[in-house]
């Protein structure tokens, strides 16, 4: 025998809307709110401090994925401020983190170039269909594991595309994609996405991304949560077996074999397109509260078009910008406006409220860093999840806790070489002031070397003595 | 959409709610209590309502009893 109850008003809400969990500073959940292609206008922003204030203790993070996330959400109020998200038209992720078999994994926030339309074609727009197509789509709340898509078409990689499950990377009048990316530690281990050598002609491109989500759904392995994720069925498969069955569901592809791809982030102040300029506000990793948030919608609205983009290096842009003396004046008066580039290519993972880490988190151990001369990319997370990156920056820290005597203490690995190929590890088990001394080293040794003529890439081999 | 309730026993309920993440099962649960009385079992594989749905019934004065049945958990309120 059965009762029935009605879900009065909560029904609108599955599928596409969840809190996520949270075990450290006090915290049992977040709520990671998906700003399509990362670009929200300044009333959003208004709406969103407003939200933090009222019920994340005033504290916002920008995360690596283009989202905005709160903490210290009480589970009793979800209800409301979903109500409130959905009046406003966002949701977010379906945060199943916490189930421990395979499957309810949805489909991520989609990164996006964050200049897209402002100096290269307009990726923005197919982005932000696709998310709202697959978000809260019932076909697609119950994937085997989670799915991360990246979109860029400027010529570079600014969107971590050779680590997400499928990486569309325009090129001509249409795309071409790298799949199977994911440095989590998740079977087979960290992966590097490999080139789908096809030409996807721009008015295919919704249909060949719901392909390729449909394909992760219905063969990725439920066996296990670990076996799950989309690269493994890439690397079981390989490369021709699924291009058949993607050309099995959109037809014949053409091939596409040539693709040089270098990484680079969008930083500092340029000129767009049409003459107007973009200027990059650096946030360490994207810390934010409730009344910067309201400033920097006040500034976009008074120095530029009202809209913001938040970027993969959690930082924020200002678009359609006149006068950049002006905005700078202005920022300065409340941020601080660093002219190092590591402070704006830097990020790490909120390892603090995740509650993996101890003191130094990774948040706490990037600031540091900072402080330290030189221009290298930091990636630090809290624990082999990867949620930092680490493993594919120039440096990267990876936190794990052991026993030391009586006591479990915070030690970090360390990792040099990484961008856009995985990183060696260096050192293991360091303390957190180990960790910045290697790193003052490492630093040092690396100016000394880079005096020279010499890439990156040759110190790092030498540095680590691997014969080239 | 409705949620449904299976009797199973005199005043014994047991709500399904596996699959769901925060904070669903919780608000079921909250749904369930208000029409039922008697004892309520619910089952979640979501460790973190596992974790939530105890702290907030206890706190609210409820007897709550937890237990882990393989992937997931069984809790057991008394109304
Ligand atoms: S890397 Fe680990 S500690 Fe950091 S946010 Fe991800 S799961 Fe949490």
């Amino acid at each position: 025998m059965e009762v029935s109850i009605s879900l009065e008003n909560i029904g609108k809400f599955i599928g596409k809307y969840s809190l996520g969990r949270d075990g450290g500073r006090g915290s049992l959940h977040f709520l990671r709110i998906k700003i399509p292609a990362g670009i929200i206008n300044s009333k959003d922003l208004e709406e969103i401090a407003e939200l933090s204030k009222e019920y994340g203790r005033g504290y916002a993070e920008i995360t690596d994925r283009q989202d905005i996330q709160l903490h210290w959400i009480d589970s009793e109020k979800a209800i409301e401020i979903f109500e409130k998200l959905y009046k406003l038209g966002y949701t977010t992720d379906l945060c199943g983190q916490g189930f421990t078999t395979a499957g309810y994994g949805d489909v991520r926030n989609i990164i996006t170039c964050p200049l897209s339309g402002k100096i290269s074609k307009d990726v923005a727009k197919i982005s932000i269909k696709l998310t709202k197509y697959f978000s809260g789509n019932p076909e697609f709340i119950d994937l085997p594991r989670k799915f991360k898509i990246a979109f860029t078409a400027c010529g570079y990689d600014c969107v971590r595309a050779y680590i997400n499950d499928l990486g569309m990377i325009g090129v001509d009048d249409g795309f071409t994609a790298l799949v199977g990316g994911s440095i989590g530690s998740s079977y087979p281990g960290a992966t590097i996405a490999k080139h789908l050598p096809v030409f996807i002609p721009e008015k295919d491109v919704f249909e060949f991304v719901k392909a390729v989500v449909e394909i992760h759904r219905d063969y990725s392995s439920r066996e296990s949560k670990n076996k799950a994720r989309f690269k493994n069925l890439v690397n079981s498969w390989g490369i021709e077996k699924l291009l058949k069955e993607i050309e099995k569901r959109v037809g014949k592809l053409e091939r596409f074999e040539k693709l040089d791809l270098k990484p680079k982030a969008h930083i500092g102040v340029g000129e767009q397109n049409d003459g107007k300029y973009y200027f990059t506000l650096p946030i360490v990793g994207g810390v934010l509260n409730d009344e910067k948030l309201r400033i920097i919608a006040s500034i976009a609205k008074d120095y530029g078009s009202g809209e913001v983009r938040l970027t993969p290096e959690q930082n924020v842009i200002f678009v359609d910008v006149d006068d950049v003396d002006s905005i700078r004046k202005e920022l300065e008066k409340h941020f601080t406006i660093y002219d190092k580039e590591s402070y704006y290519l830097s990020i790490a993972c909120p390892s603090d409220f995740c509650g993996k880490t101890k003191d130094v988190h990774s948040k706490d151990l990037l600031k540091k860093l900072l402080t330290v001369d030189g221009d290298l990319k930091i990636g630090i997370s809290g624990c082999r999840n990867a949620c930092g990156c680490h493993n594919v920056f120039d440096v990267g820290f990876v936190g794990k806790l052991v026993k030391r005597g009586k006591e479990i203490v915070q030690v970090y690995d360390m990792f040099i070489g990484g961008n856009s190929k995985l990183a060696m590890k260096y050192k293991e088990n360091l303390s957190p002031d180990k960790a910045v001394e290697e790193f003052k080293k490492l630093v040092n040794n690396y100016r000394n070397f880079k005096a020279s003529g010499k890439s990156f890439e040759e110190f790092v081999r030498w540095y680590c003595g691997v014969e080239t | 959409m409705e949620l449904k309730l299976k009797v199973i026993g005199e005043n014994r309920y047991e709500l399904d709610v596996r699959g769901n993440t925060c904070p669903y099962p919780q608000l079921f649960v909250e749904l369930a209590l208000k029409r039922v009385d008697g004892t309520l079992e619910v089952l979640t594989d979501n460790p973190p309502s596992a974790r939530d749905i105890p702290l907030i019934l206890e706190r609210r004065g409820f007897k709550v009893e937890s237990k882990k049945e393989d992937s997931h958990w069984r809790i057991k309120i008394w109304k």
